[in-house]
């Protein structure tokens, strides 16, 4: 009986941190499996925001993280074998292929080419599973719970899974390094190789051009992860950031809760007829 | 506090009574109210003099400061008698050197009181008497002030006002000229400083009112008039929703689906939205469908609060992972301290 007190205060303590997140509304209940609206640095909409789901080429926010910490951007990276056979949405690497680290950046967070990420993963560790094993280091230092990688590019793999909530935390910092903020929010880029071999790098987020203020971050897809999205957007020195994980329709989806987080006055039609 | 009100009212009455045919200046600064000096100590044509005006009130005395007035050559006896807004004075009457006054005044409570000045070419002394009843009690204030001459001065009370007069127009034509830019309303409306320009106001507005029927010239506008065109149509009674609607079929007339979706158009949104933006899950539109899409978008998807409903034309349900029925938070935590305590 005499613990009855802190058990108390614990017990009120771990329900007050579920009404705190319950305090956040889903005002998007089809939009994802998860998914968290942040406007100037305030949780609005959320739903699952801490539940782990495949992350796709999201990781590649940590990626970059890592990389523009462990490496000079004008160094020079010999692209391997191994980097240039990787599979999935791709730079365009040829094996022995030369260039910076920060034209292999803009073909990770751009196009998010899974051969500039391999390549840049061996460049700052030797190899990926080395890489690996630091994002997974850093996760934990960076108390990003719901996080953990199977590898340095999003692939499907047991155990590679990041929330909605840890990925708002990641982009954040992402936004915070000006050399990689200033790539996430090219919408496309020409860069040359120290080989001379030119690459034409259109970013794979197609908010540029639907959203006013769009300043990037990253888009993500695999059969398992699904559609993903961080989306962040500026507008007269106010700021929101999207995360969606497996989106249902996650251009449009993301074009309305950006929207309306930037105008709340905004109300939605109620369900009639068929629409887009 | 408020039996005090009479006696700061006569204390004012009193204050002006100088204010016009004397200028009151600090001895100290050498400055009247405000920055301009109102007298000029010095070889006249004025008269200096020094002024001593105490109150009596329920056995209180207040005031015996004493300042310099300046008073202007040439003022007539009467001239000394307090007015005010407030207070009419009446029955004024000379006799000799002696001038006797009545005086009313509005107010809550009314007083009527009488007075007499006493001049003689270098000493005026005066005294005034005000009786009030409140709440059934009678009160009684007398305010006495003595003065005396002591030198020459030169009165610059006229050009002050003056001065000040003239700063004060200038302000207001170049609020109202600002005003008149931006087409801001407020100024122009009732008793607003420019009311008496509000016909050019709305000769401005009018032909704008009309450029705002084309989709380019409502755009124009919006830009070199935020956040006051409303107001401003509604000023010079004009119909700001007919001109939008105008300017929203004109450009669904024209395709011009970016205005469409710029946020004036919603009605045209909803009515052309399902016709473009159906394009599939995770897929972009025609990029000229952008704007107008976007607009959709944000005016379709999510829920309001309260409200289950699933967006129109979001995906299919089975699309999305199904997510856990959110826990209740009060019986998540209930249900901790249950497991928790021994009982």
């Amino acid at each position: 009986m005499r613990r009855a007190p802190a058990a108390l205060g614990m017990a009120a303590a771990l329900a007050w941190a579920c009404a705190a997140h319950a305090a956040v509304p889903d005002r998007f209940p089809a939009a994802a499996a998860a998914y968290l609206v942040i406007a100037d640095g305030q949780p609005l909409w959320a739903a699952e925001a801490d539940k782990p789901l495949p992350s796709a080429s999201l990781t590649k926010l940590m990626t970059a993280l890592l990389v523009v910490e462990s490496a000079q951007g004008e160094s020079v990276v010999t692209v391997s074998r191994t980097a240039a056979r990787a599979t999935g949405a791709r730079m365009g690497l040829a094996t022995g292929a030369r260039l910076s680290v920060s034209d292999l950046l803009a073909g990770l967070l751009l196009r998010s080419g899974n051969d500039a990420c391999i390549a840049l993963a061996e460049h700052v560790a030797g190899s990926e599973a080395r890489f690996v094993v630091r994002m997974n280091e850093r996760a934990r230092a960076w108390g990003l719970s719901a996080t953990r990688f199977s590898n340095a590019c999003g692939f499907d793999a047991p155990g590679h899974h990041a929330s909605a909530r840890d990925l708002a935390a990641l982009a954040r910092r992402l936004l915070a390094v000006p050399e990689l903020a200033r790539l996430v929010a090219q919408e496309r880029l020409e860069v040359t190789g120290a080989d001379g071999r030119g690459y034409a790098l259109a970013n794979t987020n197609l908010l540029f051009g639907i959203v006013p203020g769009l300043a990037g971050v990253k888009t993500g897809y695999t059969a398992r992860a699904g559609h993903c999205l961080v989306a962040y957007a500026k507008r007269d020195g106010r700021e929101v950031l999207v995360v969606l994980l497996r989106g249902a329709d996650r251009w449009w989806d993301a074009v309305a809760m950006i929207e309306q987080a930037f105008d709340p006055r905004l109300t939605v039609a109620p369900r009639a007829g068929k629409g887009g | 506090m408020s039996s005090l009100r009479p006696s700061l009212a006569w204390t004012l009455v009193l204050a002006c009574a100088f204010a016009l045919p004397v200028a009151a200046q600090n001895p100290m600064t050498g400055m009247g109210r405000g920055s301009s000096p109102m007298f000029k100590p010095g070889p006249g044509p004025d008269e200096l003099w020094e002024t001593t005006v105490k109150m009596e009130m329920s056995g209180m005395t207040m005031g015996g400061d004493t300042q310099q007035v300046c008073i202007k050559k040439g003022r007539k006896e009467a001239d000394l008698v307090p007015t005010s807004q407030e207070c009419t004075t009446t029955d004024v009457k000379t006799a000799g050197n002696r001038t006797t006054f009545s005086v009313e005044c509005k107010g809550d409570p009314p007083m009527t009181g009488t007075g007499d000045i006493t001049s003689t070419p270098n000493a005026t002394n005066g005294r005034m008497t005000l009786r009030s009843t409140r709440r059934g009690q009678e009160m009684t204030m007398t305010q006495t002030f003595s003065s005396k001459r002591i030198g020459t001065c030169t009165d610059q009370t006229e050009q002050v006002i003056a001065k000040a007069d003239a700063a004060g127009k200038a302000n207001i034509a170049k609020a109202c000229a600002d005003g008149m830019e931006v087409l801001e309303p407020t100024l122009f409306e009732g008793s607003g400083p420019c009311a008496p320009q509000k016909k050019q106001f709305c000769d401005k507005v009018t032909p704008v009112a009309a450029e705002m029927r084309e989709p380019a010239g409502f755009s124009a506008a919006r830009r070199k008039y935020p956040g006051t065109l409303q107001r401003a149509f509604q000023s010079c009674s004009l119909d700001y929703v007919s001109v939008r609607m105008t300017a929203c079929q004109a450009a669904a007339a024209h395709r011009n689906w970016n205005f469409i979706g710029s946020g004036d158009c919603d009605d045209e949104v909803r009515k052309y939205g399902p016709q473009f933006c159906n394009v599939g899950p995770n897929r972009s539109p025609d990029p000229q469908y952008a704007a107008l899409c976007a607009r959709y978008a944000a005016l379709t998807r999510g829920t309001q609060a309260g409200s289950d409903g699933t967006a129109p034309g979001a995906a299919p349900a089975q699309a999305v992972a199904p997510k856990p029925a959110a826990p209740d938070p009060l019986k998540s935590g209930v249900d901790a301290v249950r497991k928790l305590l021994p009982f």
